[in-house]
């Protein structure tokens, strides 16, 4: 599509004003500032987009009215008129014939220099034109990778500010710690050795101490024995002394008590036989005991006799038959009595044996009562014959009781009394010899008991030193008992003579405790080290390093990968598929350039470069001239390689910061694009219009 | 007359291993989860105990490499202790010898298997059993330990051993082992330990493996604990499984075809249980895709509150609701990101790496790349993909 002819009734300040002679190529309109070239431009652009809302000048105004021809690319003429804001068109719509928007069409078609450096319209027309389909979204994709990839790991700097590097940092720090802590397992297993010997040193210390608790005890016991020990020695010494008492033997005491007791029972009985002895000698009445005895049986015959005696006195002298009574009572008496015992034993067989036995005692008494009075008879029946004899038999007796009177040394009384005294001395006597004779009996007996005594006493010389040795002997035998008794408790005190003194026993106690303590101190660290769960948590910790280093390594790896992926896909679709907006655009800089410059196409950089000589140079480091040149390189490029209706390109002065050199180059490039679009370059630049000029462009409209 | 008794049957404990995908939403739950493998192993106890078992035997991997610390040691001896009955332990590759291991002695009633092969003679309940074991030397073993290993004939016997049974891959490392083998060794009940998933190989003999006894990661689902093992007669009666883990990790599936957040919700809820880890494998495609990617800690916090369960990881196999062939299809910088990624995902993970590692990144975090499954490289190479993805797409909303 080109402009055939502008017409403008009421624009701004401008009054019915008629662009005609508008080439289809390249057209300069030349005309001093203030000439009304933007006000034409702008009218332009309102006509040909007028539902935008202009900003920039003229301010819309009522009267704003005028026309613009143009001819299709397949040669139609549209006649569009704009009145007020809106726009009428002859033929097609509009719309029909731009498919462009406002933005687009003002950054790439018609624009002043403000327009060409406009940074967002040319990012818009880099991601639009500049790469292949989704090319546009690589900058962002590849700075969010990078920022990402950054945070987690960075190759310049391995710090800690990364997260995977600080992680890597803590699991070194973690993997010393750890070590640090596994020291203690050399120590565990030190300890364990230290604590085995330690036991063995103890067990050792233990039973060497054994050994010395027993020869403490003996050595105590050697001590508490020792007054023991001496009152044995002393106890042995009195011993000695007491020897000689050995000799004393066992029942010596008692034989000589019993010995001892004999002789004074002897002499006691002596001593009482004696004044026994000298009592009867009294009652002899001074009568020779022996010449009593001498006649004893005479004068029993004596006494015996003494009742014929007294018969034979009494039929000497006149016998006055004074007994006839008693005679003939007692003839009477016996018989009756001997009648009655009689009856009395023979009533007792049938009665009672002791009334027999009195019977029989009865007839006893009858039989000597009867023999009595019998005896008497012969008396009463005396002669003289017989009284002859009589007195013969009277004096022999006479004569007989007063030879013993002399002898005996008794006074003579009268017969019968001293007969009866006789017969009395003689048993007196008689009892007096008998004493006499136990007396001496006695007094043997005595004799032998002393004559024993002294045998027994013999081997111990005197009585004295028998009684005295035996007092030893006794005293011994206590010795002996003490002695043996405290020997038994020596003896049971586990006394040994041999037992070392305390002084000379060594202790291990303190040792031991020593020891004891070192175990343990050691068994405590052993168990520590057991329990150790710092170790543990610390190697918890490392676990989940390891793992987050883990993850965010994928991560990384994900993002690295990425970016790999999207850079090989970027090398190779733009090493092989340059877009030909980058070809043209390209071309063009070259031109405006004189071939230093040339456009860096990788979309990956999202900001926009060119190459030089001296390598990639990015927007911010271009001077106003360079830019102004790459934009329009760039727009210049986009206008001709667009596809569709073309639209004529309005330029407002953009070349006016250009050298001369670079000038022409452009000047150059707008003809060679004037060929395919038509152009419309509005100047109050003489220079521009005179190069133009000798770029062979004659198409001037002067303003 | 054969032996009459029962034993406790478990493995891989990994005592003192620390989890591995926690987010740090939590502060304490590291400490948590180290808590856990004790509390699972307290539960076998417990189980011992209350079922009156007359041995219990562990077949490897009673530790975790550098984990083990003289307190996780001193608590698993504690623990064997309360236990009281004979253990019989055989190292596992994650068993290493520690300098300091012999002054935490393990108590009387524990025999840990030499590393020769080795069979005793125990009497139970009157009947004698034999249990022939070894032991792992070093880290990695290529011989074939449990070959090593013979039973009793004449009476029930049991085979402890850490192996790696008929391992397709190219996995010499663990003393490989070949099931046919182990069939013909007259041992009645191969204890086996180092596949941390559990399975019953063979019956009659018995070939068990009774996995590890709390899952420790995403990869390590379900429910974890001990086998109970009767024997009756000289013969396996019954075998028992105890779930005895103190957390439990669930594999959820979620497809987002035409579903908005609480039916997304809805179906976690169906799969999970209050309490429990889950990795979450996304699938469909729809609007949630942007959500779950763009929105992930808000997403897991509505899940957390929602069902209770924390989510361990995702595995975003959605997809936006786009025409990803007419994407693909159409000239521009889209459509050659699809393009790339597509042909980026087959290639070789060193590649992967390289290309995450392009610019001079340190060690330690080639490292953590290099750790990664090549599932986990290609779900990265996904992720990225997705990204673009939406942020190309953003615009034309």
């Amino acid at each position: 599509m080109k402009i055939e002819s502008v017409r403008i009734e009421s624009f701004g300040n401008l009054r019915d004003l008629e662009l005609s002679g508008i080439s289809e190529n390249l057209t300069v309109i030349y005309g001093k500032n203030e000439a009304g070239k933007s006000t034409i431009i702008e009218f332009i652009r309102s006509t040909l987009f007028p539902t935008t809302k202009r900003k920039s000048y003229p301010s819309y105004a009522d009267t704003d009215s005028g026309v613009v021809k143009l001819r299709t690319d397949s040669g139609e003429t549209v006649t569009v008129r704009k009145t007020k804001r809106k726009t009428e068109t002859d033929g097609r719509p509009l719309s029909d014939l731009i498919q462009t928007d406002y933005p687009t069409y003002r950054s790439i078609y018609a624009m002043s220099p403000e327009d060409l450096r406009d940074s967002e319209a040319v990012g818009k027309i880099q991601k639009k034109f500049l790469t292949i389909p989704g090319g546009e979204l690589v900058p962002e994709i590849l700075e969010d990778i990078d920022k990402e990839m950054k945070t987690l790991l960075s190759s310049e700097r391995r710090s800690q500010t990364t997260e995977i590097g600080s992680l890597m940092e803590k699991s070194k720090t973690l993997d010393a710690q750890i070590s640090s802590l596994s020291v203690s397992d050399d120590e565990y297993t030190e300890l364990y050795q230290t604590r085995i010997r330690t036991e063995n040193d103890l067990k050792e210390l233990r039973r060497k101490e054994k050994e010395n608790e027993e020869s403490r005890r003996k050595a105590e016991v050697k001590e508490s024995q020792k007054s023991n020990l001496r009152n044995l020695g002393e106890l042995n010494e009195q011993l000695i002394l007491l020897k000689e008492s050995k000799i004393v033997k066992d029942g010596d005491e008692e034989t000589f008590r019993k010995l001892d007791l004999n002789i004074e029972n002897r002499k006691l009985k002596s001593e009482e036989l004696k004044s026994e002895t000298e009592k009867l000698l009294l009652k002899l009445e001074g009568a020779d005991p022996d010449a009593l005895l001498d006649n004893k049986e005479t004068i029993q015959n004596l006494k015996n006799d003494i009742g014929m005696y007294q018969n034979m006195t009494g039929r000497m002298a006149i016998p006055e038959q004074e007994n006839s009574r008693p005679r003939t009572n007692s003839s009477i008496v016996p018989p009756a009595i001997l009648a009655v015992g009689l009856i009395m034993t023979v009533a007792g067989l049938f009665v009672n044996i002791l009334i027999s036995v009195a019977g029989l005692c009865v007839i006893g008494l009858g039989a000597y009562m009867f023999v009595s009075s019998r005896n008497k008879t012969p008396a009463k029946t005396a002669n003289h014959q017989e009284y002859e004899n009589l007195a013969l038999r009277i004096s022999e007796r006479e004569r007989e009781l007063n030879r013993i009177a002399g002898e005996t040394g008794i006074e003579r009384t009268y017969y019968e009394k001293d007969v009866h005294r006789l017969y009395n001395l003689a048993a007196a006597a008689g009892e007096y010899e008998e004493s006499m004779r136990k007396l001496d009996r006695e007094n043997i007996s005595l004799k032998e008991s002393k004559l024993e005594m002294e045998r027994f006493l013999i081997p111990f010389g005197t009585e004295e030193r028998f009684q005295k040795l035996n007092a030893d002997r006794k005293k011994r035998i206590d010795l002996e008992k003490r002695i043996k008794t405290l020997e038994d408790s020596i003896k049971s005190s586990g006394y040994d003579p041999d037992a070392q003194s305390a002084d000379e026993i060594s202790d291990f106690r303190n040792e031991i405790a020593d020891l004891n303590r070192t175990l343990g101190e050691i068994e405590t660290r052993m168990k520590n080290i057991l329990n150790d769960r710092e170790r543990e948590s610390l190697m918890n910790r490392k676990a989940e390093v390891e793992s987050e280093i883990v993850s965010k390594t994928k991560r990384w790896a994900v993002l690295s990968l990425s970016r790999k992926i999207v850079n090989d896909v970027c090398d190779d679709l733009f090493e092989t598929v340059r877009p030909g907006v980058i070809e043209t655009a390209d071309a063009y800089l070259s031109m405006m350039t004189g071939g230093r410059y040339r456009m860096n196409s990788d979309p990956r950089d999202p900001e926009l470069s060119v190459i030089s000589e001296d390598g990639k140079k990015k927007e911010s480091e271009w001077s106003t001239g360079l830019e102004d040149q790459v934009k329009l390189s760039l727009k210049m490029a986009v206008a001709k390689e667009l596809s569709g209706e073309s639209l004529p390109m309005i330029l407002d002065d953009v070349l006016l910061t250009f050298d001369t050199d670079r000038k022409t180059g452009a000047c150059k490039a707008l003809t060679e694009l004037s060929e395919k679009i038509q152009i419309l370059y509005f100047t109050c630049d003489s220079e521009t219009r005179d190069i133009l000029i000798s770029e062979e462009c004659n198409d001037i409209v002067s303003i | 007359m054969g032996a009459d008794f029962k034993f406790i049957h478990c493995a891989d404990l990994h005592l003192g291993s620390r989890f591995a995908g926690m987010k740090g939403q939590d502060p304490n739950m590291a400490g948590r989860m180290t808590e856990s493998v004790f509390e699972s192993f307290r539960r076998i106890v417990d189980l011992a105990i209350s079922e009156k078992a007359d041995m219990m035997v562990i077949a490897g991997d009673v530790f975790d490499e550098q984990n083990e610390t003289p307190n996780t040691r001193y608590r698993f001896c504690k623990e064997l202790e309360r236990c009281g009955i004979p253990c019989y332990i055989a190292l596992g590759n994650h068993d290493f010898k520690r300098s300091w291991e012999d002054s935490i002695p393990y108590p009387a009633n524990v025999h840990v298997f030499s590393v020769r092969p080795e069979k005793l003679i125990a009497n139970v309940n009157g009947s004698e059993i034999s249990i022939a074991g070894r032991s792992f030397a070093s880290r990695h073993m290529s011989e074939d330990l449990a070959s090593t290993l013979d039973g009793s004939p004449d009476m029930f016997s049991i085979g402890v051993v850490h192996c790696s049974l008929d391992d397709s891959k190219d996995n010499r490392n663990y003393a490989p082992c070949r099931s046919t083998i182990l069939l013909n060794k007259d041992i009645d009940y191969w204890a086996l330990g180092h596949i941390h998933k559990r399975s019953v190989e063979n019956e009659y003999p018995h070939i068990v493996y009774p996995g590890n006894i709390q899952g420790r990661n995403s990869k390590e689902t379900g429910e974890k604990g001990a086998y109970v093992v009767t024997v009756a007669n000289g013969r396996v009666r019954d075998l028992k499984f105890v779930p005895t883990q103190s957390v439990l990790w669930i594999d959820a599936n979620v497809n987002i075809d035409g579903c908005d957040i609480n039916g997304f919700i809805n179906s976690l809820r169906k799969q999970t249980k209050p309490g429990s880890f889950v990795n979450i494998t996304v699938s469909g495609s729809g609007e949630l895709d942007r959500a779950l990617r763009l929105h992930t800690a808000e997403t897991e916090e509505m899940i957390l509150k929602n069902t209770g369960c924390t989510v361990s990881s995702w595995n975003l196999r959605c997809s936006p609701p786009l025409d990803m062939e007419k994407l693909a299809g159409e000239k521009g910088i889209l459509s050659e990101v699809i393009r790339y990624c597509d042909n980026f995902a087959l290639k070789e993970r060193t590649e992967i790496i390289d290309a995450i590692c392009s610019t001079k990144m340190s060690a330690e975090i080639r490292k953590v790349l290099e750790n990664m499954t090549d599932d986990e490289l290609a779900s990265l190479v996904n992720d990225s993909k997705m990204l673009l993805l939406e942020r190309m797409t953003e615009a034309s909303e």
